[in-house]
């Protein structure tokens, strides 16, 4: 496989070998040159000082002297022969070299040099004052000159050979720094890419490139963590609202079932007590006119229920019409408590009231405010039994400025588990098959949302058998009140 | 320095000479020696200036007796080292100092130290060829050996008078006498 390393060694090896090689080749051409001009120079001096020596021999014709001068070049050793020829072109005297056995040519070859794979064959005139008394040929072999480029070779190989070794040494160095680092990024790139794992970090080590590449790579792995988690964030969130629908279909269709049922209640007795004075219609006046009462009172509660459930859908759908205006609370309080003593009489329940002095004045709609006051009175009627008390009591609020209104009653109190529930729907405490209980069951709920509009909290802070208190707050919306009453 | 070595000259191969018919003093002998006294001029150097040495002419002159009638008649008119070489036949050894080359036969034997006194202090280059001339002062002397022409030369008398003799010529002379400065 190819990794970074070997390309790395492989590119070097060949542009180190290459540019050597180049190198060596351009050195050696030239020293080549040099070696052939310098040779050349020398056999034609070496030729021309035998030829003048010999011009005294050529002219008395004393060929024994001529080779006697011929025989200096013993001296060296790349002769092969030498040979003068005297001006009519016969050969006049010889030297056979070392090896003594060279075939000499018979007649002078042509003037000048010319180099053969093994030879260098030189000719040069014999002059003697002007004018030509014959030849001298040389040759001479490139036995120097193969160990010439014998040690060239070695030289080049070693050369090359140190430089390779040289700058491999350097190169794993810098491949250290190089591959190292990249190799650890690819191998927390795969440990990543397998075990998903955003957390991990790279090293940033290297050169500058290499540097920069980690800390993207860092950065994209940060990105890639927070964009995990907003995602696992939003998942949950999106868990937690798909529960929320879940109850919320749960709860539509439980409200769905109850308020069928609540309205089937009344109606059922209404329908069996018209039955019963359709079917008797001798009964005596007084039994007829107890079952018109139940069932005028059975009417009331269905009206009431129809009432209560038209309010609870206005108001969720926001499309009540809220008649705010300036009220005082305390009035409303009075009104209410007026309106519900009748029933506390007949129950043998006591309503003590008690407002503070100086209540602000609230910007509501009047009748919702006696609906929150009414429900809460009404309940605490129902739940309590015969001989209990009911304190309501008004105070002022500072922050936010406004009204809080608490109705402590005597009652059997609210079990904890049900606390967070009561302001639901259709949720009593009690038993609703018992019957005791009257009530539609959206009264808490009703107050809740109105309330909620006028941005106050309602609670209820509660005990088994020592009684319950409610209590809701509402704000003085003093700018938007201004504000409502002008347009108003 | 002596140099002692052996001179072959084939007198058959020489280009102006006819083979030798053995006797000494032939006329073909004498060819030979003319063509050596030739290419003697070429070894040697004459001092420049001197008021012997006419411009562009080399005198050669015969002092003496020859047994062939015309043995150097042929090198007259000769160029040689862009000069023309000019004959000259001596009466009498007082004219001498005027040659380049004085060729003193063998017939002059007798008076050859007074020849010989005559040219002293002259760059007059003598050439003989009779036994013991070189001994008795001439520059280069000939003889036969083996039917062979061969020549020993004096170096001091040569240097006395001003001339240079080529190592050329010198390595190929079989006896040197006297010293010369420049022998090989």
């Amino acid at each position: 496989m190819r990794t970074l390393k070997r390309e790395l060694i492989l590119v070097n090896i060949t542009a180190t070998g290459a540019a050597l090689l180049v190198a060596i080749a351009l050195l050696l051409g030239s020293e080549l040159r040099t070696w052939k001009a310098a040779m050349i120079r020398d056999i034609t001096i070496k030729a021309d000082i035998i030829g003048s020596q010999c011009t005294a021999a050529l002219t008395f014709n004393g060929s024994k002297d001529a080779e006697e001068v011929l025989r200096a070049l013993q001296v060296d050793a790349q002769i092969e022969y030498a040979a003068v020829y005297s001006v009519d072109g016969t050969v006049f005297a010889v030297y056979r070299g070392r090896s003594g056995m060279r075939q000499v040519p018979t007649g002078p070859p042509a003037e000048g040099h010319l180099f053969t794979a093994a030879h260098l064959d030189l000719t040069r005139p014999i002059v003697l004052h002007g004018e030509q008394i014959g030849w001298i040929a040389i040759r001479a072999n490139l036995d120097q000159l193969r160990t010439l480029l014998l040690h060239y070779g070695f030289g080049s190989a070693a050369v090359l050979l140190l430089a390779l070794a040289v700058s491999s040494v350097m190169l794993s160095r810098l491949q250290k720094s190089i591959t190292e680092p990249v190799t650890d990024l690819v191998g927390l790139m795969e440990t990543v890419s397998g075990d998903k794992d955003y957390t991990r970090r790279a090293v940033a080590r290297g050169p500058k490139e290499l540097i920069s590449l980690t800390r993207s790579f860092n950065e994209m792995l940060g990105t890639i963590q927070s964009r995990d988690r907003e995602l696992e964030s939003s998942l949950a969130e999106l868990k937690k609202a798909y529960g929320k629908l879940e109850d919320l279909d749960r709860l539509k269709s439980d409200f769905i079932s109850i308020v069928s049922h609540e309205l089937r209640t009344p109606i059922t007795s209404i329908k069996a007590f018209v039955e019963l004075i359709l079917i008797k219609p001798d009964m005596s006046a007084d039994r007829k006119m107890k079952l018109l009462e139940t069932i005028n009172s059975e009417t009331d509660r269905l009206s009431r229920l129809i009432g209560d459930l038209l309010d609870l859908s206005r108001i969720e759908s926001g499309v009540i019409l809220w008649r705010d205006q300036e009220i005082a609370v305390e009035d409303v309080i009075r009104t209410a408590v007026a309106g519900i003593i009748p029933l506390a009489k007949m129950r043998d329940i006591q309503i003590n009231e008690t407002a503070e002095d100086g209540l602000p004045t609230l910007y509501a709609d009047r009748d919702r405010i006696m609906q929150v006051v009414m429900n809460l009175l009404s309940n605490a009627v129902k739940f309590i039994q015969p001989g209990g008390r009911i304190s309501i009591s008004t105070k002022r609020t500072n922050d936010p400025l406004g009204i809080a209104v608490a109705i402590a009653d005597t009652g059997p109190g609210i079990p904890s588990g049900d606390l967070g529930l009561i302001f639901d729907k259709f949720q009593r405490s009690g038993d609703l098959l018992t019957g005791k209980i009257e009530g539609t069951g959206l009264g808490l709920a009703i107050s809740r949302e109105i309330v909620d509009h006028y941005e106050g909290r309602i609670w209820v802070d509660s005990e088994i058998g020592k009684g319950s208190i409610f209590t809701f707050t509402i704000p003085v919306k003093r700018t938007s009140g201004i504000y409502q009453g002008i347009v108003k | 320095m002596i140099v002692a070595s052996v001179l072959v000259l084939c007198l058959e191969q020489s280009g102006r000479a006819i083979a030798a018919e053995g006797g000494a003093r032939s006329s073909g002998e004498y060819q030979v020696k003319a063509a050596f006294v030739y290419n003697f001029i070429k070894f040697v150097t004459w001092p420049s200036g001197g008021e012997t040495s006419a411009a562009g002419v080399v005198r050669l002159c015969i002092l003496g007796e020859l047994p062939d009638a015309a043995p150097f008649d042929d090198l007259e008119g000769q160029e040689l080292l862009g000069k023309r070489l000019h004959l000259v036949y001596l009466k009498e050894p007082q004219e001498a100092r005027s040659c380049q080359v004085l060729f003193i036969s063998s017939s002059l034997s007798r008076r050859l130290a007074e020849t010989l006194e005559l040219v002293r202090g002259h760059p007059v280059l003598t050439v003989g060829d009779t036994d013991g001339y070189a001994k008795r002062g001439v520059m280069i002397n000939m003889y036969l050996e083996n039917r062979r022409v061969r020549f020993e030369i004096n170096a001091e008398t040569a240097r006395l008078a001003g001339l240079r003799i080529s190592t050329k010529l010198l390595s190929l002379a079989v006896a040197v006498h006297g010293t010369a400065r420049t022998g090989k």
